[in-house]
């Protein structure tokens, strides 16, 4: 069984047949197969399934990072699958906004900069990334610490941040793997509720996890299992 | 652009940030990489100098006898200088004698040379300013001095003035030029390079103050013979050396300067200081290059995740090569100027007592700046690439 939804006009991203696999010494090992999987471009859709299952692999496939071994990816009805690596980087840069759960900021700089970071590939002034930065800062709550250091900053204010780089350039779709991985409870809460916010303005959201009682924030459940995706309950 | 720069320049400065301790190692490994650098153009663009100084102070169409031992019992004198001069009839000869003499009232010496008045038509020094010796002041020992334009300038020694050289009054009759200027001139020989700080007075002075003269009171250090028409040279050559081992010319120690071998001294002094400081140079610089590709190595698996997270806001493989390249070619640019500028401001406090002569312009400052910044470019090449070519997805696992 595969996942599908959403029509077509509406859609994000869409994997077609999509197979990934990698070269071992044993000969090749297929990590994902035979996918099916369509994402509404307002859809809020949760991913879970135990380790070793093909999630992050369909996430790297799903944020452009990667590209499939068989089968087709679109991208906003754009057959991505065989763009060269430029193509791939512009997409990249201009769509798809990315949260990890390591968070990866420059500890060294401030928060801002750390957001407006988020142009540093972008053909945008300085100032106008500045601005649209401490937009992005405020909508994650987080506009009192915009000139802290990232380093001194808690993990949830780090997620934020990380957040608030990643939809600073108003991204076609968010994909975040295990954002809440590194929080505790109550800094999970605070971050999650910043992407139903983010969803409710119209950005797609693809979210990672193996907290199951994260599903309760999105509008679509999909399991991963043995390179297979499996549509789940709510 | 120039937000592209700035941030650019923002990266690498991050990057430094983040690793003093690996910066500051490759820092100093190319920084004494430079000065070797420095020092070895400085010492061969000097060479390169002095050799055409020599050329042009020496004259293309002339050769010198000296004698290297003052204190031989058969010294040069102006009795030879005579004898070659009636004999060989497409020459002209002029004989000189140097000494070191206190100035009046002062601490201050000079190299006071004794000549004739063919002395400017073998060496065509050109005359400045007044006059050279004449005949006139040679055949009535005239107190004229003739000052060259280095002293001149030094010492406001100008046509007209009257001088004291120890205790004998002179009066200043011109200013010639004898070529260097730029250098410190010492002489490879002291007998047939006469410097460019130097007074001429007539041959025949008094020479009460001539200390060294103990033998002939016409003793010479040097003959100079101009050959007329070039394409008799060697001719003129032969025939002097010849008519010197006549019976009762005969002199001891004697050695025959031609440009030639003025030539093949200099380029065997340059082509000895090329190995020696040239090697010592390329090894400091290729250990420096080496130091930083092993930092440069480091450096990018450190930066594995840096990589990652660029690489998801839309670098290309090309952005991240760049960032590697630029942080290299910086570093190794401001220790390239660093070092340039420190051993710029070394030799010049130590140039007058350097060994050899030394030659600091734009290209002693610049052409090491160039070689820095090629080396950081060259031995970063391999991580940059290699920084390049980590896939995005593997870069983010990298926790």
């Amino acid at each position: 069984m595969n996942a599908g939804g959403g029509e077509e006009k509406k859609m994000v991203l869409r994997m077609r047949d999509v197979t990934r696999s990698f070269d071992t010494p044993h000969g090749p090992v297929h990590v994902l197969k035979d996918v099916q999987f369509v994402m509404d471009a307002d859809g809020f859709v949760i991913v879970t399934g135990p380790s070793g299952s093909g999630k992050t692999t369909f996430l790297n496939l799903a944020s452009l990072l990667d590209v499939p071994s068989a089968g087709q990816v679109f991208f906003d009805s754009r057959d991505v699958s065989k763009l060269p690596e430029a193509a791939l980087c512009d997409i990249r840069k201009h769509h798809i906004g990315m949260v990890f759960q390591n968070f990866y900021l420059l500890p060294h700089r401030s928060a801002l900069d750390n957001v407006a970071f988020r142009f540093r590939y972008l053909d945008v002034d300085v100032e106008d990334a500045r601005r649209q930065a401490m937009e992005a800062l405020t909508m994650v709550g987080l506009r009192s610490v915009a000139l802290q250091p990232a380093r001194v900053l808690s993990g949830g204010e780090m997620q934020r941040v990380a957040i608030a780089r990643a939809v600073a350039q108003r991204p076609r779709m968010l994909v975040a793997d295990e954002p809440t991985g590194n929080l505790d409870r109550a800094s999970a809460r605070v971050v999650m509720d910043c992407f139903v916010q983010l969803n409710e303005a119209g950005i797609g959201v693809l979210l990672v996890t193996h907290d199951e009682s994260l599903l309760a924030y999105g509008t679509r459940h999909v399991i991963c299992r043995d390179g297979r995706l499996i549509e789940g309950a709510l | 652009m120039k937000r592209h720069i700035i941030a650019s320049l923002r990266d690498v400065w991050d990057g430094i940030r983040v690793q003093p301790g690996r910066i500051g190692l490759s820092f100093m490994a190319i920084g004494v990489g430079i000065t070797a650098l420095t020092v070895l153009v400085a010492v061969l663009g000097g060479l390169q100098q002095r050799s055409r100084q020599m050329l042009q102070e020496f004259g293309a169409n002339v050769f010198a006898v000296v004698q290297e031992r003052t204190d031989e019992k058969k010294a040069l004198s102006a009795h030879h200088a005579r004898m070659l001069a009636a004999n060989l009839t497409n020459a002209v000869v002029t004989g000189v004698r140097k000494q070191r003499v206190p100035t009046y009232g002062t601490a201050r010496e000079v190299d006071v040379v004794m000549t004739d008045a063919q002395f400017i038509k073998v060496r065509q020094w050109p005359v400045l300013s007044g006059r050279f010796l004449d005949e006139r002041d040679v055949q009535t020992h005239q107190r004229s001095l003739v000052v060259s334009r280095a002293l001149s300038r030094a010492w406001n020694w100008n046509p007209g003035d009257t001088v004291s050289l120890k205790d004998m009054p002179f009066t200043v009759v011109g200013v010639v030029d004898p070529g260097g200027g730029l250098l410190e001139v010492e002489a490879a020989d002291s007998s047939a390079s006469l410097g460019d700080q130097i007074v001429f007075v007539p041959a025949g002075m008094p020479t009460y103050w001539s200390e060294w003269i103990d033998q002939t009171p016409d003793a010479l250090n040097a003959l100079f013979i101009r050959v007329r028409d070039p394409r008799m040279f060697d001719a003129v050559l032969r025939r002097a050396q010849r008519l010197m081992t006549q019976s009762g010319y005969q002199v001891n120690g004697l050695e025959w300067i031609t440009p030639d071998i003025l030539l093949k001294r200099i380029r065997r002094l340059q082509q000895t200081i090329r190995l020696t400081v040239g090697s010592i140079a390329v090894l400091c610089l290729v250990l420096g290059g080496t130091t930083l590709m092993s930092l440069m190595v480091a450096n990018v698996r450190d930066r594995v995740s840096e990589i990652g997270l660029r690489r998801a806001l839309g670098a290309t493989p090309w952005d991240v090569a760049s960032l590697f390249l630029l942080e290299a070619c910086l570093v190794t640019g401001a220790a390239g100027f660093a070092g340039s500028i420190l051993t710029h401001g070394v030799l010049l406090l130590l140039r007058g007592r350097f060994p050899v002569p030394l030659q600091l312009g734009m290209v002693s400052i610049f052409l090491p700046l160039i070689v820095a910044v090629a080396l950081g470019a060259i031995f970063s090449y391999a991580p940059a690439h290699a920084a390049a070519r980590i896939a995005p997805s593997a870069a983010l696992r990298n926790d």
